[in-house]
C-alpha cells in the first residue's frame, strides 16, 4: 500500500493549490482525484478573480479576498514559470455594471455598507458615471439602461482550465503524485497514527489528510467526525464564437478570454445535483447581455454549460480541523478561483503546523453551531 | 485531394465563386464540400495567431470552417448549402462584431 505524508482528496483548484504548496515545502503529497464523472466545479468556473462587492457581514472574508487578490499576480507568474503554461491571469480591474436606476441605487448602498464595515481597512471601489463608461468601451456601445458601474482595481480574471493544468504540471514537476480514478470511499483512523483511505483503485495510507473534494466533502467529512453542511448551487454560462478584443476589462457577468471567446453568465439556482443547462436561464442571460451591449446580438453562441458551486450555509468558505481525528482537515468554498493564490500558501501552513492561520480562523464550523 | 466518386446526372449544377474564382458545385451540397473539392484545405486564419484552419467536424460543432458568404462573415461552411451565384470568401481572422451588428440591423455601410 502506498503511503504519503499528506493525502489531498480532490484535484480541483482547492486541492491542487493546497497540494502544490505542500509539495513546495518538500512534503510527500498525493492528490487523490475521482475520474471525469466527478462534479468538478473547477471545470465550469466563469474565471473571475474578484474582490468587489463580497463579504458584507463578514469583514474577515473581505480581508481574505484582499490578500488573495494582492497575491494573485505573483502566483500567476510563479505558475507560468514553473509549468511553462500561461494561466492567462490579468488584473486590469473589474466592473460591476448597473442596469436601471433601482439596480444602481442598490449597488451604491451595498458598496457604501462595505466601506463602512471596512473602516480603517479602507475599501477601494468607486462608481463611474455613464459618460466615462461610454469612453472606456468605445467603439462598443452600451445599452441605454446602463446607468453606472462600480470599478475596483483589485479585480481580474484567469483561464480556469489553464489554471488547473498549470497547477497539475507544476505539482508533478516538483515531485507531487497525482492519482486519478482514486475516488475515496472510506476513511479509517489507524491506531498507530495516520489514516487509511479506501479508493476506487486500492488503499492509500497517509499521516495527514485534507478533504478538498467540493460537493464530495459532506459525505467524507462525516467519516472524520465533521458535520459540514453544504449544498450545490447551479450556475450557467454561455460562450460565444471568438472575436476581436471588445472589453477593456472583465465585468460581473461578462468577460472575454485571451483567445477571443466572450463568456456571459451569472445565475444561481438550487436544483440539487442537476448540472444541465436550461432554456429559461440561458435565454435570460442572453437577453441581459444584449440589454447591456446591444451589438453582442451579432455574435453566435457556440456552447453553454452549467456547473455546481459548493455552497455553504452562509456562502463563506469552511476550513475545519477534526477534533476527533487529529491530522484530518477539510475545506470547502465556492470562490475557489479567487482564493487559489492564498490557498497555495495558507492551507499548507495550516496542515503542516496543525494550527489555523489567522486569516482563515474565522471560517470554522463553530459559526454554524454544529 | 477530394473528388466526386461519381457525377450524378439528376443533380443540378450551379456556379459559385470562391475568393473570386468560379467553381461548379452541386445545388444541394454544402459549401464546405464544394470548397474542399475545389482544393481549399484552409478556409480561414485564426484571430489570435493567424494560423490556417479548415473544417474539422463537418457537422456544425467546431466552428473551424467559418467563411464569408455573400458579404456576411462567420458562416459555417459545413452547415450552409450551395446556391447559384453564391460568393464565398475565405476569412482572415475574426469578423468585426461591430460591422456584423450593423449588417444584422440591416444598415450595412
Amino acid at each position: 500500500m502506498r503511503h504519503y505524508e499528506v493525502a489531498v482528496v480532490g484535484g480541483g483548484v482547492v486541492g491542487l493549490a493546497s497540494a502544490y504548496g505542500l509539495a513546495k515545502s518538500k512534503w510527500r503529497v498525493a492528490v487523490l482525484d475521482d475520474g471525469d464523472v466527478a462534479h468538478r466545479a473547477s471545470r465550469s468556473s466563469f474565471g473571475l478573480v474578484w474582490f468587489q462587492g463580497k463579504g458584507l457581514g463578514k469583514q474577515a472574508y473581505v480581508r481574505l479576498l484582499a490578500l488573495a487578490t494582492e497575491e494573485w499576480a505573483n502566483f500567476a507568474t510563479e505558475l507560468r514559470e514553473s509549468s511553462g503554461i500561461d494561466p492567462d491571469y490579468r488584473q486590469p480591474g473589474g466592473l460591476s455594471l448597473c442596469v436601471g436606476e433601482a439596480a444602481a441605487e442598490e449597488r451604491k448602498i451595498h458598496i457604501e455598507a462595505l466601506r463602512r464595515q471596512s473602516g480603517a481597512d479602507g475599501y477601494d471601489c468607486e462608481f463611474l458615471p455613464r459618460r466615462e463608461l461610454e469612453v472606456l468601451f468605445h467603439p462598443l456601445r452600451l445599452g441605454s439602461e446602463v446607468r453606472t458601474a462600480s470599478y475596483c482595481a483589485a479585480d481580474g480574471h484567469v483561464n480556469p482550465l489553464h489554471l488547473v493544468l498549470c497547477m497539475q504540471k507544476s505539482f508533478l514537476g516538483i515531485g507531487g503524485h497525482y492519482l486519478s480514478n482514486h475516488a475515496v470511499r472510506d476513511i479509517v483512523v489507524v491506531a498507530a497514527g495516520g489514516f487509511e483511505l479506501s479508493t476506487d483503485s486500492g488503499r492509500i495510507g497517509c499521516d495527514r489528510l485534507l478533504l478538498a473534494a467540493g460537493l464530495g466533502v459532506g459525505e467524507l467529512a462525516a467519516k472524520i467526525g465533521l458535520n459540514i453542511p453544504i449544498r450545490p448551487e447551479r450556475g450557467q454560462i454561455l460562450v460565444t464564437q471568438r472575436t476581436r478584443p471588445l472589453f477593456p476589462l472583465p465585468m460581473n457577468g461578462f468577460r472575454q478570454t485571451q483567445e477571443g471567446s466572450v463568456l456571459f453568465g451569472y445565475s444561481k439556482e438550487s436544483v440539487g445535483l442537476d448540472d444541465s443547462t436550461s432554456t429559461d436561464v440561458t435565454a435570460g442571460i442572453a437577453s441581459n447581455a444584449v440589454t447591456v451591449f446591444p451589438q453582442l446580438s451579432a455574435l453566435r453562441v457556440v456552447r453553454m454549460w452549467a456547473g455546481l458551486r459548493t455552497q455553504s450555509r452562509d456562502t463563506y468558505p469552511i476550513y475545519a480541523s477534526s477534533p476527533a481525528c487529529p491530522g484530518a482537515h477539510a475545506v470547502i468554498c465556492h470562490s475557489g478561483i479567487t482564493l487559489t493564490a492564498i490557498h497555495s500558501r495558507v492551507i499548507p501552513q495550516w496542515i503542516s503546523l496543525g494550527k489555523m492561520p489567522d486569516c482563515i480562523r474565522e471560517f470554522g464550523l463553530e459559526r454554524f453551531g454544529v | 485531394m477530394f473528388r466526386y466518386l461519381e457525377r450524378r446526372s439528376e443533380c443540378q449544377w450551379v456556379t459559385i465563386t470562391i475568393d473570386g474564382e468560379r467553381t461548379d458545385a452541386y445545388a444541394a451540397e454544402t459549401v464546405a464540400a464544394a470548397m474542399l473539392r475545389a482544393g481549399h484545405i484552409s478556409f480561414r486564419t485564426t484571430a489570435v495567431t493567424g494560423e490556417p484552419r479548415g473544417p474539422y467536424c463537418l457537422m456544425g460543432a467546431c466552428f473551424d470552417c467559418l467563411v464569408a458568404i455573400d458579404d456576411v462573415p462567420n458562416q459555417q461552411a459545413c452547415m450552409t448549402l450551395v446556391r447559384a451565384g453564391m460568393r464565398v470568401e475565405r476569412q482572415k481572422g475574426t469578423a468585426d462584431i461591430l460591422h456584423l451588428a450593423d449588417l444584422k440591423r440591416g444598415s450595412a455601410p
